[in-house]
């Protein structure tokens, strides 16, 4: 077992910087799919720092992020990098699909054929854009407004509700039953 | 349960900290073990090392000493009066033949070595597929004037197997056999076989010898010969 004084210290860095890594490694990643991998890199590289010397005084967050950073930047090749470059417009200001968005659109109203979330959260992820499934991640699961991912990501507020927007009817044509439903 | 919620728990179900935090513990379990077998495994490793190291300074040593005993020390045998060295050359001076010569084969030449009533050539420790002799006198001019070869320069007796291997003894009683190569006798070694001094030369397939014996001087070289064949039929014609 690993020692029981490193493992307490470890366990309550974990649960303290766990959502703010997780927000930082979605955000700076090139695929999502890779998130989960940076995480335990991260978190393991801190556990063998840990257990090497005392790390006190400093910020174990930032810290931390430093860390994540290095692995995420030792993750990705140049190649991997050319590969999961989008082709979607960043800068796309369609004030139409903006207002669809905020008025009509709206995940709560699609009716999906069988209930097969997981499956729903496969395809967004395999989706060749990778801004996709961040901003879903950020925008139902960390519930941040479209501002707040828009400055995390670096990118126009249009382009992120062009997104939302896109891949729900996306999905409503790949899972739904019979369209949109507009209450 | 709303869709939004639905979809947060497939994505908690995917990107999940209990998950993560397992799959941590687990990875730092298996690199303890890890570390524990590659200690493991050096300190093992150490007495391995040790053992190859030891052997190596063995065999180094049985190497040197080998070397010493075989190309440094000399062949001595106290019984038969053999001191014998090899001198191994790296290159032999080669030159021109500084005189005019003519060989004369097919005659009786005189016999240089010592031989006794019970005694015949046969009695010589030749290697058994050097089984043709021939002799030849080589003449040269009287002067450079001279149109004559009239001067016994030195005699050659070619004992061969009509091939590549081959001893050519060549000898003189007044002057030392006429030849086309010289060597540096500095730092050279003497070999000495019943009581007579010699200097022997190897280079790549040949030894040459150069000696004087029974009121002869020698001049010999081989082509192809062994050393324990050449060695062997020294101490044969020099008892």
């Amino acid at each position: 077992m690993a020692s029981e004084s490193y493992l307490s210290k470890f366990n309550d860095i974990y649960d303290k910087t766990y959502l703010d890594l997780l927000k930082f490694v979605i955000v700076k990643c090139h695929n999502i799919n890779d998130t989960n991998d940076i995480i335990q890199e991260t978190y393991l590289e801190l556990w063998n720092i840990l257990n090497k010397k005392e790390l006190s005084d400093i910020n174990i967050k930032s810290y931390l992020m430093g860390i994540a950073n290095n692995k995420i930047k030792k993750h990705y090749t140049i190649l991997k990098k050319i590969k999961t470059i989008s082709i979607f417009e960043k800068n796309d200001k369609d004030i139409e699909l903006i207002v669809l968005l905020e008025d009509k659109i709206n995940i709560e109203n699609f009716v999906i054929q069988k209930d097969n979330w997981n499956t729903i959260w496969q395809f967004i992820k395999s989706q060749k854009n990778q801004d996709i499934p961040k901003v879903f991640y950020l925008y139902y699961k960390l519930d941040l407004s479209i501002k707040e991912i828009s400055k995390e990501l670096k990118v126009s507020e249009s382009y992120i509700k062009n997104l939302i927007y896109r891949t729900l009817k996306e999905l409503q044509k790949n899972f739904g039953n019979g369209g949109i439903s507009h209450d | 349960m709303t869709n939004k919620e639905k979809l947060k728990n497939a994505i908690e179900q995917d990107i999940n900290p209990t998950n993560n935090y397992n799959e941590i513990i687990t990875k730092i379990e298996k690199e303890r073990k890890m570390k524990k077998e590659n200690n493991l495994l050096k300190w093992s490793l150490v007495p391995i090392c040790l053992a190859v190291f030891i052997s190596g300074i063995i065999f180094l040593n049985y190497k040197n000493d080998n070397k010493n005993l075989y190309e440094n020390k000399p062949y001595i045998d106290k019984e038969n009066n053999i001191t014998l060295n090899i001198n191994d050359l790296s290159k032999v001076g080669m030159t021109s033949l500084d005189a005019d010569i003519k060989t004369v084969s097919g005659l009786n030449i005189p016999y240089p070595f010592k031989v006794n009533a019970n005694q015949n050539e046969e009695w010589f420790i030749i290697p058994s597929d050097l089984t043709q002799t021939k002799n030849y006198i080589v003449y040269t001019k009287k002067d450079i004037e001279s149109n004559e070869y009239n001067v016994i320069a030195n005699y050659i007796m070619l004992i061969t197997d009509g091939n590549e291997r081959s001893i050519e003894v060549k000898y003189s009683k007044d002057q030392e056999p006429l030849r086309d190569y010289y060597f540096s006798e500095e730092d050279s070694k003497i070999t000495t076989i019943n009581g007579i001094e010699l200097r022997i030369y190897k280079y790549e397939k040949s030894f040459y010898t150069i000696f004087s014996y029974n009121g002869y001087n020698f001049d010999i070289e081989t082509s192809n010969i062994t050393e324990q064949e050449f060695s062997d039929y020294l101490v044969s014609i020099l008892k």
